[in-house]
């Protein structure tokens, strides 16, 4: 819906943008849950032409798709189809392709979605470093990407939102139970730990 | 005029992935252009191995009536035989001429198709001529097939002579014969060129609606709906994408049939200047299509009505078209309102009589104008199904 693909029942969605975006969709980078990228185009190719249909200039285009091809692990496999990545690299890819002209608003849906832990660290981290050039709206089933992630957390139920805050003040809302949490070291800790941060694919 | 020039770099560098997805997709283009010029190997092999033959079966009545001069059935033989030596256009074909013993026998095998027609020439025959009277001879055959009135027309000429010369009487016409086509085009094969090279153009049908349809189908559109790409630039690239493949497949259909022996009278800028309308017209319908379907599986389902309707209304085969009005001693009917109707008539005008674009400036203007507002149809049909409006009604209220 915000994105303009779906129509609005009630209500409207107001978001500022600067005026040389030409108007708000195109002041928003996109990406699905869904895997949505060029099976034939190699990873580079069609970061550039993203770029292109964006009205970035040759120049700029490449750099930004070097750029995002570096930041997500996937300069080595820049020339690669897409067809021919692994399940992670294309989510990857997937991200990438949202980001190449730098949108103010970023919608990114289960973005960490199918990778491995190397991969959701990265992202992770790539997503964390938007924040400081882009507003961004990151939907996810995970609570612990949320409290890791967001500074504002809407949790939704049926389509309505149930309460708006940071983390801090849902955590200390007077609705939430009181737990007192000794923290013991997850498994994603444990699995870092032995196979060490480096990106596998 | 800035953004025009943005325009321009957007469809170019839409129509640049489009070219790359299509050459990456090799299988695809090869067998799109292929296909034709595959045909045209085969019609040659065909034509050359085995020409054109007329069968036609003799059950003469009137044998022996006239042992010294030969009568009516061992001149017809001789002559039919003779028929096809060396002639060019329907002169080249053959004739087969079978002597039966029975027309029951005979007609039956015309009725199994192994024979064109049977000619029956009664007893009498003969003395009837002789005596002043009018003979008759019986024809048995498919009225409906033209093969039997081409037969017809070749064993009357041949009747009739035999007639005129037994009896001493002048012919009561003369005739004439003048080839509207250049020599070099009287061959069988030559006459079956153009209907290949439409059939390479019609085989983009397809493949187009695979393009606009893969898109939709993958989501990668929704990228592009939020970029600053237009929907005119982006299925005007796509368009140009599969114009230059249609190009590309009617010239491999030239080629091969030039290696054959074909002989081109037309200009090669006025042929192309026809098959790209005629390429943009199919194009059209392959948007109309995509519009109409949601996947590339439905394509190669759905794709196949808008393919027959074109190959059987467009004048490649031999349909009537029912007329709906006149205009300027013109008659306007169904085949009129398919673009590619024109486009066939062009490039036979072109490659069967050697015509320029100055003699089709009906039908190559016809052309243009009727494949603009079917790719209107297509435009809207495609926006209607694949750019929002389906989503946006699928919202709850």
């Amino acid at each position: 819906m915000i994105c303009g693909f779906l129509a609005p029942g009630a209500g409207t969605i107001s978001m500022a943008v600067r005026p040389e975006w030409g108007g708000a969709r195109r002041a928003i980078g996109y990406c699905p849950q869904e895997i949505m990228v060029w099976e034939t185009l190699s990873c580079r190719e069609q970061l550039v032409f993203m770029g292109r249909v964006h009205d970035l200039g040759g120049r700029r285009a490449k750099a930004r798709a070097d750029f995002l091809l570096e930041a997500l692990g996937l300069a080595e496999r820049s020339r690669s189809l897409a067809k021919t990545l692994s399940g992670g690299m294309r989510r990857r890819l997937n991200i990438a392709l949202a980001l190449v002209h730098e949108p103010e608003l970023v919608v990114l849906d289960e973005p960490q979605a199918g990778l491995d832990p190397q991969g959701r660290v990265l992202v992770r981290e790539f997503v964390r470093s938007l924040r400081s050039t882009s507003s961004v709206l990151l939907t996810t089933h995970d609570m612990e990407e949320a409290d890791r992630l967001a500074d504002r957390v809407a949790i939704m139920d049926g389509g309505r939102i149930l309460a708006l805050d940071s983390p801090e003040g849902l955590r200390a809302s007077e609705g939430a139970a009181e737990v007192v949490e000794v923290r013991r070291r997850t498994l994603e800790d444990v699995f870092i730990g032995l196979t060490g941060r480096r990106l596998r694919e | 005029m800035r953004s025009l020039l943005g325009g321009c770099r957007r469809f170019l560098a839409v129509l640049r992935k489009f070219l790359l997805e299509n050459l990456r997709e090799w299988g695809i283009l090869l067998l799109a252009l292929f296909f034709a010029p595959f045909f045209v190997f085969v019609f040659h092999l065909a034509f050359e191995t085995a020409p054109v033959q007329y069968r036609l079966l003799l059950v003469d009545g009137d044998r022996g009536a006239t042992a010294t001069k030969g009568g009516l059935g061992d001149v017809l033989a001789s002559d039919l035989a003779a028929f096809g030596q060396g002639g060019a256009g329907i002169a080249a074909a053959k004739i087969a001429v079978e002597s039966v013993a029975d027309a029951g026998a005979g007609a039956a095998r015309v009725r199994k198709g192994e024979a064109d027609l049977l000619l029956e020439i009664p007893a009498g025959f003969s003395a009837s001529l002789a005596a002043g009277r009018k003979p008759v001879v019986i024809f048995h055959g498919d009225m409906a097939s033209p093969r039997y009135g081409l037969l017809l027309a070749l064993t009357y000429a041949s009747a009739e002579a035999y007639v005129t010369a037994a009896t001493g009487r002048e012919a009561p016409l003369g005739i004439a014969e003048v080839s509207i086509r250049p020599e070099s085009k009287l061959k069988p094969f030559d006459a079956a060129v153009p209907s290949l090279v439409i059939l390479s153009i019609l085989t983009v049908l397809f493949t187009a609606a695979a393009l606009f349809v893969r898109e939709a189908e993958k989501g990668t559109i929704k990228r592009l709906q939020l970029s600053r790409l237009t929907a005119f630039e982006y299925l005007a690239a796509a368009g140009l994408s599969q114009l230059l493949v249609a190009l590309a497949c009617v010239l491999l259909t030239l080629l091969t049939a030039m290696a054959f022996g074909y002989r081109l009278e037309a200009s090669l800028p006025s042929l192309l200047l026809a098959a790209g309308l005629a390429s943009a017209s199919v194009v059209a319908f392959g948007l109309i299509t995509a519009g109409l379907c949601g996947s590339v599986k439905d394509v190669m389902i759905v794709g196949n009505f808008p393919y027959l309707f074109m190959l059987l209304f467009s004048g490649v085969m031999p349909l009537p078209s029912p007329v709906f009005f006149s205009l300027g001693g013109r008659d306007f009917g169904l085949r009129d309102i398919f673009p590619l109707s024109h486009g066939v008539k062009a490039l036979e005008g072109m490659m069967n009589f050697g015509l320029g674009p100055g003699d089709l400036g009906f039908e190559l203007g016809a052309m243009a104008l009727l494949t603009a507002l079917w790719s209107l149809l297509g435009l809207f049909l495609f926006a209607r199904r694949h750019l929002g409006g389906r989503e946006a009604s699928a919202v709850p209220g």
